[in-house]
């Protein structure tokens, strides 16, 4: 097709933007992207958005069938607990403390991990090396048992068990962080930057930080699974947030009385984390090969 | 490679050091028998004396030696992570095959769809979902447990299965056969992971290998599909597998210790769980070494053997040192 | 590629394949229990709890029993006994040739005779006795039934004869030698433990004359019992008893369901409607001889004012709590005397539910609200609450709303009775389950000043009029006399409300339907001697 522009005027667009469009044409990935930002407003205003507060308990409605059973009513639209509890709310005031914890502290092992890794990649001798090889044998024992580790050692309680998770995760950030930052020092065009006399910082900011996103969204992707499997885990465990807060593995701990009653009590939580950590997989995964592709 | 074994060995010593000191303090909490002294240090030495002569303290609650206890349960654990990575590697190696060959296909989106459900769904609520349509619904399979208590098989090794078959009591095979019965679910449960990992990976290393020219001559040589797997991908696909789950052992162990806990199983999860609840701290810091000690060193046998076998990664190893 | 698809397709099926249902040997001589939790001591004198009393019927034997069917004492180790006129004496005669369980720590060398008889009892009675203070000494059900003080003597009249003498006439004693705490134990195997010097060992390794012997004891685990041939009654027709110790409701019923288990102890009240709908299942429903009540620590203020007892007790609906607690499994209760006890009043104006007049009680009796109180509960459900925790939730809730903020303490069970035994405690949750269905078990035992130091009695009370009731309650024998003091008593105890009754839960036993002969007892016990597999 003829363009009707004289000057030809090409469009070359950042590969961070570039990336975005070929993230864009991936409908199920997009569709993911929406869920996910839905349910981090949910996590945000899980309070407002609850039809019921987190105390509330309706005698009158214990066990309630989710609406759609031929006995259960639209007040309680998952149904009810055996004390009375909306399930839905207390569902949608989980997803702030399992999702929205999860999200935050991997997160936030993200950002110190990064921080400790790139440090560790740009410095060289004994001290690099000796980061190198503790994380390389402390890896090999995995995020959940470090945090079942820890919370024995501070006692369970949420927020002890997202600390728990916080420390299992750093080292695989700082391991994957370092891994990309070292490999990246091996290459030629860092050597050439060198040799033009640049500093650390540009090495850095022009040499390395646009070749390691990849890196950081499996990463990311796979610790912000991983912290919301390890937080439900202990919550099932009872090593987790305790009642009455509605964290969804310390849902289900409490329903495994309910197996015969109420079987809804057990799958809709178990639903809702599997639905979430899907969609995070979904989203991680396009992200990865839009931005792989977008380097291209 | 000697050099790398060393490194290997030394740095494995190391980080149990560093654990030890861990559990160490752990200990010191609870142990009156540190109060008196003032010396950490000296506190700390007669600790290391004591671990390493296999002395893990007794346990509070049930006045037994900890390293007994563990020994006497630990099996169980290990026999259904065993028997479960043997599951994982029957369902994974076909099922990756399939995937790898229709690579893009409509099966191939099939079984990596199922992969993605499988690593995305919590481990506990599986085994509930199992437990409420198997054996409470269907009613196939017991709930709990590793054999009828109707049976008694003398605890020779800890493994139920070899134990029953060396076992001489006269209703061996009706055993048996309780016995697997009951490790059917937990081993399904617990073989989901690493059956997706298998599954990946074969797919993945085939899906390489069938681009190769070799394969292409075979192809050209008038070799069925079948015939070319068989000779040629199967051979340079499985190779990494196996290391690979030594290195995933660790994972597979913490979700046996979930899944030990839904069908109550009388493993080290459960154990671990209640010495927590408990608050039996010589049991915690027996464990915790225990098992760390215990990934750390099947990860670098792995390692080892991973180096041994596949001469690629012993290329690579010196090649890296080169250039370090 | 086709050779691997089928094994791969015959190996994924074979689990499958192996799941059908089988009958086998193992299993066709085998039941198994499940249970609730360890037996605290193998020898039933020391049980403090119903919970531990299971294996009581499968390792003992008693003088005498009670029939199931018509509540009638019937003979058991005891061929037969009289009562002397002024109802002081009761001589028994023994059955002879009865065997103790020959196991690989005893071998008995005679059969059962009146010393044995002698030897358990005396253990209790006897502070001198060498087996009196072994275990701790202690004597739960006996110290609530005031045995000790009853008894005055034991006598051996004759090789196969014993005669009890009691110090003032006691209707209930019979009933009490029936209970399965009343067992008779090995005088030889006594001996042969202090020759050791391992006394302890008598109530860690049993050795008994009932239809299973035990073969061995895992904590937490499991307990097996082996069939003992030489059982008075003829060898039972199982060969093996196993209980499994299996702590939660639910997975108990799992077990159940799948066939785990043969029976299972304690079935959840939520789980009852589910059990009776299932087809492989039975449910056996009997009215429980026990109350639960919120008591009032009467002996703190405010609670020892009686208007502060009844309006904080008019506050509470038991309505919600019979239905979301239990399940509909259990009767409102009126009084703390089950309404099928024969003294039970029947005129006793029910407990009101009235917030609006608990709140105007309140401001007449001029307490400061919002009143702040502490509620204590056992974590675990017993056998006359399914759920005390649940239970303190609702009345907690109920309480807010007539301006009362309370506190919800859970403790463990034996912390609690040392709790009870201090005093220091506000209200607490709990009841009581009658082993003898006498009413004077309920009275005595919850009411009478002496329980306050068996820490039976969670309302601290102690008053004049309600112990001389319970004293005359027991010393009369004539029937109508006697209903007309209980009547009397329940009148007063509402009227003073040291306690608020909550309700009485129904007794459920559920096994599967191929299980014959399983007999239950009125005070919670379960005999497997008769168990066979259809």
């Amino acid at each position: 097709m003829a363009s009707t522009n004289i000057f030809s005027e090409e469009k070359i667009r950042s590969p961070l933007a570039h990336s975005w469009y070929i993230y864009q044409q991936n409908a199920l990935a997009m569709v993911a992207l929406w869920v996910l930002g839905l349910m981090t407003l949910l996590a945000l205003f899980a309070p407002w958005i609850a039809p019921y507060n987190l105390g509330y308990q309706d005698v009158t409605n214990l066990l309630q069938p989710p609406s759609w059973y031929e006995a259960g009513q639209i007040d309680f639209f998952f149904g009810t607990d055996d004390l009375g509890r909306d399930i839905l709310s207390q569902m949608i005031l989980g997803a702030q403390l399992t999702f929205g914890g999860g999200v935050l502290t991997a997160l936030l092992a993200l950002l110190f991990g990064a921080l400790i890794g790139v440090i560790g990649g740009m410095s060289h001798g004994i001290k690099a090396s000796v980061l190198h090889h503790i994380l390389d044998t402390f890896l090999s024992i995995p995020s959940l048992l470090i945090a079942i580790i820890i919370v024995s050692v501070m006692g369970p309680g949420y927020i002890h068990c997202l600390l728990a998770i916080f420390l299992a995760l750093l080292p695989q950030f700082i391991r994957a962080v370092y891994r990309a930052v070292n490999d990246e020092l091996q290459k030629e065009h860092i050597v050439a930057l060198k040799l033009d006399g640049a500093t650390h910082y540009r090495i850095f900011r022009y040499g390395i930080l646009p070749n390691i996103p990849e890196t950081l969204i499996s990463q990311t992707t796979r610790a912000v699974t991983a912290a919301i499997l390890d937080i439900s885990a202990l919550g099932f465990l009872g090593l987790g947030a305790q009642r009455p807060y509605s964290e969804w593995g310390t849902m289900l701990s409490d329903t495994m009385e309910l197996v015969f009653l109420a079987p809804w009590t057990v799958t809709l939580p178990g639903l809702a984390i599997l639905f979430t950590i899907l969609t995070i997989n979904v989203v991680g995964e396009g992200m990865r090969q839009a931005v792989l592709r977008g380097m291209d | 490679m000697l050099v790398y074994l060393i490194r290997r060995l030394n740095l494995l010593v190391i980080t149990l050091f560093l654990l030890s000191i861990v559990a160490f303090f752990l200990q010191r909490q609870v142990d009156t028998s540190f109060i008196n002294s003032s010396h950490v240090f000296a506190d700390y030495q007669r600790y290391l004396i004591a671990i390493l002569s296999g002395d893990l303290g007794i346990s509070t609650i049930s006045g037994e030696p900890v390293l007994d206890e563990i020994l006497r349960i630990f099996p169980a654990t290990l026999e259904l992570c065993l028997i479960s990575v043997f599951i994982a590697l029957l369902v994974g190696i076909p099922l990756g095959i399939f995937a790898g060959l229709s690579h893009g296909g409509r099966s191939d989106y099939g079984i990596m769809t199922v992969t993605l459900l499988g690593i995305s769904v919590p481990t506990f609520w599986l085994a509930m979902l199992l437990i409420m349509f198997f054996s409470l619904h269907l009613e196939w399979f017991p709930v709990s447990g590793r054999l009828s208590l109707l049976y008694q098989i003398p605890h020779v090794t800890g493994f139920q299965l070899v134990d029953i078959l060396i076992s001489t009591q006269p209703y061996k095979s009706e055993a048996l056969f309780d016995a697997i019965r009951h490790l059917t679910l937990p081993a399904l449960v617990l073989a989901t992971v690493p059956a997706t990992e298998v599954i990946r990976q074969v797919r993945y290393s085939i899906g390489e290998e069938m681009n190769k020219n070799y394969i292409k001559a075979a192809q050209a040589k008038g070799l069925s599909t079948f015939q070319i797997i068989r000779r040629h991908g199967l051979r340079n696909a499985l190779p990494p597998v196996i290391p690979n789950l030594g290195l995933q052992f660790g994972s597979i162990l913490t979700t046996a210790m979930i899944t030990e806990t839904v069908f109550s199983w009388p493993g080290i999860g459960p154990w671990m769980i209640s010495s927590i609840a408990a608050g039996d701290h010589s049991s915690i810091q027996g464990g915790l070494l225990f098992i760390a000690t215990f990934v750390l060193l099947v990860s670098v046998m792995t390692d080892l053997l991973h180096l041994i076998l596949d001469p690629l990664k012993r290329k690579e190893l010196y090649g890296k040192h080169e250039h370090l | 590629m086709k050779s691997i698809t089928r094994l791969f397709s015959v190996l994924l099926t074979l689990p499958f394949l192996m799941s059908c249902k089988q009958t086998n040997a193992v299993k066709d001589t085998g039941v198994v229990y499940c249970s609730r939790g360890n037996p605290s001591s193998f020898n039933p004198q020391l049980a403090q709890t119903e919970s531990n009393l299971d294996i009581s019927a499968q390792l003992y034997s008693t003088l005498v029993r009670i029939d199931p069917n018509t509540q009638m004492v019937i003979p058991g180790l005891a061929k037969s006994w009289r009562v002397s006129r002024d109802g002081l004496r009761y001589r028994f005669k023994l059955r002879q040739g009865i065997q103790f369980h020959a196991t690989q720590y005893f071998t008995p060398s005679r059969s059962l005779n009146a010393d044995d008889v002698l030897f358990s009892f005396n253990r209790i009675l006897d502070p001198l006795h060498p087996y009196f203070l072994v275990s701790g000494g202690d004597y739960p059900f006996f110290n609530n039934t005031q045995f000790p003080s009853l008894i005055k003597a034991i006598r051996k009249l004759g090789p196969y004869e014993v005669e009890f003498e009691l110090n003032h006439p006691d209707t209930s004693l019979l009933a009490n030698l029936a209970t399965e705490f009343a067992v008779v134990l090995s005088a030889q195997y006594g001996k042969q433990l202090i020759r050791t010097a391992s006394p302890e060992q008598i109530d860690q390794l049993p050795i008994g004359t009932g239809p299973f012997k035990l073969n061995d004891f895992k904590p937490d685990h499991m307990i097996r019992f082996e069939r003992h041939w030489g059982y008075w009654e003829g060898g039972a027709p199982m060969q093996q008893l196993v209980f499994d110790i299996t702590a939660g409701p639910t997975q108990r019923l799992a077990k159940l369901i799948t066939g785990e288990c043969d029976a299972m102890a304690f079935p959840a009240a939520s789980q009852v409607n589910m059990i009776a709908n299932h087809e492989d299942l039975l449910l056996n429903a009997q009215t429980g001889s026990n109350v639960a009540v919120w008591a009032f620590n009467t002996q703190k203020a405010p609670f020892n004012r009686p208007e502060v007892r009844r309006a904080l007790a008019a506050a509470v609906d038991r309505s919600t709590i019979l239905r979301a607690v239990y399940y509909n499994t259990g009767v409102l209760a009126n009084s703390i005397l089950p309404p099928t006890s024969w003294a039970y009043n029947p005129n006793v104006d029910d407990y009101q539910y009235a917030p609006i007049k608990a709140k105007k009680l309140l401001q007449q009796a001029d307490i400061n609200l919002p009143l702040r109180l502490t509620i204590h509960v056992t974590s675990t459900g017993t056998a006359f609450n399914p759920n005390g925790f649940k239970t303190a939730e609702f009345i907690q809730a109920d309480l807010r709303k007539i301006g009362v903020e309370a506190e919800i303490i859970v403790v463990e069970r034996h912390q609690l009775a040392s709790i009870l035994a201090q005093g220091n405690y506000q209200t607490v949750i709990t009841g009581w389950n009658a082993v003898t269905s006498d009413p004077d078990n309920f009275f005595r035992a919850q009411l009478s000043c002496q329980a306050i130091k068996n820490a039976t009695n969670a309302s601290q009370w102690c008053d004049p009029t309600t112990d001389g009731l319970i004293q005359r309650g027991i010393k009369q024998s004539r029937m109508v006399p006697r209903i007309r003091i209980y009547r009397e008593l329940q009148k007063h105890v509402q009227q003073e409300m040291p306690l608020l009754p909550i309700a009485h839960s129904l007794k459920f036993q559920s096994y599967r339907k191929d299980i014959q002969g399983l007999t239950t007892t009125d005070t919670g016990g379960i005999n497997f001697s008769g168990v066979y597999r259809n």
